[in-house]
């Protein structure tokens, strides 16, 4: 209850420290708990407003993308550190319709959102879709055009970068980078935003890439892209590395290659690259063979790292024998048996959905319900990084998550 | 001044002064209210406000008055500095001084953080400033107003319009 003008209590002790000492106090408070603070009374909610809160450091989380296009109404991340669920609602800021949250970069979010109202649109001449679509008609009317949306969810803010075509939205990946950098990267073209050029456009780079570029992944600290390209026959893939500095997104893509490497990339099937913990590093993930077979199966997961500084390869980590059996959906016919674990079959719906970034990485599949398995990558990169399940994932029933780190906080506004 | 070190051998103060007549050169505090404390002025450099008028030769025989600070705060902020002067390289012992010279009520902490504010002793600020953090860590709205005495001064709808903003943070 509000204090009345007839009470004469002085006010409580925390209220006369000097504006310095609060300050002191509420500086060593991590991100959430100030925020709950905000409402314990004025002097709280004046010192904690939105250019203090950016001093916190920012709060680690990995964000879901819901499978469904209204996102099911909010964002879903997940805590590692506090190991629980938050939602995030966005919709009371955000005044459009479908939503797909793609890339983060410090505490800004990139959302593909409709963009109906639009006026112009700005089409650049994109080649037909892949033949591994579906056979949805191409015209515009059928697809709306979409933009990407820059914005802070704790703070409630956003921006509309200019409008796309909808085939960017549908066929290119995403990348945010420091400093507002956005790319969108597609079989053939690149497109580049950078906010500190002065134009407010989209900027277009030919790719002369010899395949489609899997799994593109942004190295912030060496301001570089890395992508895997198959360079193999239509009977076995062979997967070789190439980067591109971002200064250079026209026709600055090579391959990257040491003699010392070996055949680092013939051991994985499926790699998928994610970016290492600070920047730096490269983490290449996929199944590890059981043998060079084509349809070998895999005998578990590992995770290699490419350190971009001495250009060695390492092995950051692998999956326990124990949670890879249960993306296999083995320790459910073993639990039946009560008996030794057979030996996973080749082929098969195994398939693990990998996602993350800056050294984390989560694990996805259709066999695991309910559930992610989480790795993280360690500082001194010697104890093969930490494995657990993250139980409680909202929504399951809807399909398999995808999603990505992202570090919530206010330092960075759209 | 000499310390004794756990082992029960003496040692020179830590600050490696040669000058053995500096060391034990008292400095004399007045509080408020007007009593007498007297310190040595390792323990008193503790605070850089009594430092700098040191220094700046400010301090003459009768001693430094300190009109914002109480006679109690005052005893307790001299334990403090007497306590880091006089091992400081005794980590564990330190620690566990800190741990239970912190164990007051809020009030005496605020008390405690006004006057080390006043006489800019980082060290203790540092300490009772992180006490005070770390007993709001993880508590509700309502116990981090319990814990401080403090009232709301907020109508419901302002409060519920603050907390809708980052409603995140309160599920």
């Amino acid at each position: 209850m509000p204090a009345s003008d007839d009470d004469l209590a002085p006010p409580p002790p925390i209220h006369h420290l000097p504006p310095d000492a609060l300050n002191n106090v509420l500086l060593r408070l991590p991100l959430r708990d100030a925020v709950v603070c905000r409402p314990v009374s004025r002097l709280f909610r004046d010192t904690l407003n939105d250019p203090f809160l950016a001093l916190l450091p920012s709060l680690r989380l990995l964000l879901l993308r819901h499978p469904r296009p209204d996102g099911g109404g909010c964002l879903h991340a997940f805590d590692p550190h506090r190991r629980c669920w938050l939602r995030l609602p966005f919709t009371s800021f955000l005044p459009h319709h479908s939503f797909s949250p793609v890339a983060s970069s410090g505490s800004l979010l990139y959302l593909w959102i409709d963009n109906s109202n639009s006026t112009s649109t700005s089409t650049p001449a994109l080649p037909s879709p892949s033949p591994s679509t579906t056979s949805a008609p191409t015209s515009s009317s059928a697809h709306p055009p979409k933009a990407l949306a820059v914005c802070n969810p704790f703070a409630g803010t956003y921006r509309l970068l200019p409008t796309l075509g909808s085939a960017w939205a549908r066929h290119g990946t995403v990348l945010a980078g420091p400093g507002g950098v956005v790319l969108v990267l597609t079989e053939l073209a690149a497109l580049s935003y950078t906010p500190s050029s002065g134009s407010a456009k989209w900027m277009k780079h030919p790719l002369s890439l010899p395949s489609k570029p899997r799994s593109p992944i942004l190295a912030a600290g060496a301001r570089a892209v890395f992508a895997l390209c198959d360079v193999g026959t239509p009977w076995r893939s062979q997967w070789k590395l190439y980067s591109c500095p971002l200064a250079a997104l026209t026709g600055g893509w090579a391959p990257v290659e040491r003699a010392a490497w070996g055949d680092v990339f013939e051991i994985l099937k499926r790699p998928r690259l994610l970016a290492g913990a600070g920047g730096r590093r490269v983490l290449m993930i996929g199944g590890l063979r059981s043998s060079f077979a084509i349809d070998a199966p895999c005998s578990t997961v590992l995770i290699l790292r490419l350190d971009l500084a001495t250009m060695e390869w390492d092995e950051a980590g692998r999956m326990p024998p124990n949670m890879y059996r249960c993306f296999t959906g083995l320790c459910e016919a073993a639990a039946a048996q009560g008996s030794a674990m057979p030996a996973p079959a080749a082929g098969g719906n195994n398939k693990v959905k990998v996602f993350g970034g800056d050294g984390k990485v989560w694990f996805a599949g259709k066999r695991v319900r309910g559930k992610l398995a989480m790795w993280e990558e360690d500082d001194v990169g010697t104890s093969g990084g930490k494995w657990d399940w993250v139980d409680g994932v909202p929504g399951y029933g809807d399909g398999v998550y995808r999603g990505f780190v992202f570090d919530g906080g206010f330092t960075a506004m759209p | 001044m000499a310390a004794t070190t756990a082992d029960g051998s003496k040692v020179v103060g830590g600050g490696e002064k040669s000058n053995v007549d500096e060391e034990s050169k008292m400095i004399t505090l007045f509080s408020s209210d007007g009593e007498r404390f007297e310190v040595t002025q390792e323990a008193a450099a503790m605070s850089q406000t009594i430092h700098h008028m040191m220094e700046d030769g400010c301090v003459d025989d009768e001693g430094v008055h300190l009109p914002n600070v109480g006679s109690s705060i005052l005893a307790m902020v001299i334990e403090y500095c007497n306590r880091h002067v006089a091992s400081p390289d005794e980590k564990e012992d330190i620690r566990s001084f800190d741990a239970g010279f912190v164990n007051v009520e809020h009030h005496t902490l605020f008390d405690i953080i006004r006057a080390a504010n006043y006489l800019d002793v980082k060290e203790l600020m540092d300490l009772c400033c992180q006490t005070v953090a770390d007993s709001i860590k993880s508590k509700s709205v309502e116990e981090i107003r319990e814990l401080f005495g403090i009232v709301n001064d907020f109508t419901p709808e302002e409060e519920a319009e603050i907390r809708k903003e980052n409603q995140w943070a309160f599920e």
